[in-house]
């Protein structure tokens, strides 16, 4: 059995995968309390499901981008319970759990997530001919400049939909432009493969196409099957030097000093 | 020139009865970087800003702890940068959960790692008057419009 841990967000989740499949699954509104939630969680789901700590295959965690201390709570207890044991543990980008529920729609995906600060990290995920693969660096975009910066080619997928939505709703330079069913619209989530097979393209490009924030139990259900699949192909990844996703660049070096013009 | 607002308080109840005037006129994403030497009221004013929120009980300075959270009509972070040293160990504090656009953020000793505030803010100095011990001269500057509602509130008080 496999235990999930995502702590990325203010919504925190834990899921136990068995036999290829979850078998318990509960998410939360943790706010800044995951560390008074999170341990409690993983006690509840692991007695609901009659095991133990020790008895684990593997563990999964959610390794950002997202909260600052949140992400630390989730990494740490991740490691806690794997490092008695030796048990397996693999982290997962938050931003590939948030995309990759829609990689069957073979559209790019572009997931956001919300890191604090009024700025946003996204990238950009696609199953293709090559499989599914990240296909753009991570990049962290102030949300003010979101509408003139994401894809208009890609479905727009994650929590930070939820604040990036109706930035892009408002401001989208050209939806005034466009005709009323080509503007900037809210997909239900998930898309199904069917608009694919069907032949359904997506609605006009050049515009941003977001997807209803579902909730996050469905990227809980990504980090699992994206750990489980990770595990059976024998890759785990160390639970000494396992790190958050942070994303920021100067994140312990101090600003650079300004630059001298040159005349 | 960015607005800039002179006050005076003459008792440590002074200094609450401002903070009071600042927190209930708080806003969301609210950033106030307080900035003096010790024992100037910081912490005072910070009491006065969290009570003005609705916050219960009496806010203590997170010097120690570096970072606390208090819930009133908004989520309000306390931080003290007291005991960091430069910018580079203020970001391991994880200041970023907390300049948002839902919380208000109050900082102690924001001059510690000026560098790290970009967002817009309403700076509050505060510092000992030379002849009297227990008035504290205090001056507000911003450079956004959105702190206008309590530098008039601030001055309305003061007239």
């Amino acid at each position: 059995m496999l235990l999930a841990i995502d702590t990325s967000t203010p919504n925190a989740g834990v899921l136990l995968w068995d036999d290829d499949r979850p078998v318990y699954s509960h998410t939360w509104r943790s706010a800044y309390n995951h560390t008074a939630h999170l341990m409690p969680a993983v006690r509840q789901a692991l007695q609901q499901a009659g095991t133990t700590p020790r008895e684990l295959e593997g563990i999964a965690v959610a390794l950002g981008p997202g909260g600052f201390s949140a992400l630390r709570v989730g990494i740490s207890a991740a490691k806690g319970l794997a490092l008695p044991w030796g048990t397996p543990l693999v982290g997962i980008s938050t931003l590939e759990t948030e995309a990759y529920p829609y990689a069957e729609t073979g559209f790019p995906v572009c997931p956001l997530l919300n890191i604090g600060r009024r700025d946003m990290a996204w990238t950009i995920y696609r199953k293709d001919a090559d499989g599914w693969r990240k296909v753009k660096d991570e990049t962290i975009t102030a949300n003010a400049d979101l509408a003139t910066t994401l894809p208009t080619d890609a479905l727009i997928c994650g929590e930070g939909t939820l604040t990036a939505a109706p930035l892009l709703q408002a401001s989208n330079p050209q939806s005034h432009q466009a005709p009323p069913h080509s503007s900037p619209s809210v997909i239900p989530a998930p898309l199904s493969r069917h608009s694919r097979e069907s032949g359904n393209p997506l609605p006009n490009p050049p515009f941003p196409h977001i997807i209803e924030y579902p909730g996050p139990s469905l990227r809980l259900w990504a980090l699992a099957r994206l750990a489980s699949d990770r595990l059976e192909r024998g890759e785990s990844d160390d639970a000494n030097s396992l790190q958050p996703l942070y994303l920021r660049k100067p994140s312990i070096t101090p600003p650079n000093p300004p630059k001298r013009v040159r005349r | 020139m960015p607005p800039e607002l002179r006050i005076t308080s003459r008792s440590a109840d002074d200094t609450h009865a401002i903070g009071r005037i600042i927190g209930a006129h708080a806003r969301p994403g609210d950033l106030f970087l307080l900035t003096g030497p010790l024992g100037a009221g910081k912490t005072c004013l910070t009491q006065g800003i969290a009570w003005g929120l609705g916050v219960k009980g009496r806010p203590r300075s997170p010097t120690f702890v570096l970072l606390a959270r208090y819930q009133g009509r908004l989520t309000i972070h306390h931080a003290d940068l007291f005991r960091i040293e430069g910018t580079a160990d203020a970001l391991t504090l994880g200041l970023e959960d907390c300049l948002n656009d839902d919380d208000v953020c109050i900082v102690e000793w924001a001059d510690r790692a000026p560098e790290l505030f970009v967002e817009p803010a309403l700076s509050v100095e505060m510092d000992h008057h030379p002849d009297d011990n227990d008035t504290r001269a205090i001056t507000l500057r911003t450079d956004h419009p959105r702190y206008q509602p309590i530098l008039d509130a601030l001055a309305a008080r003061e007239s």
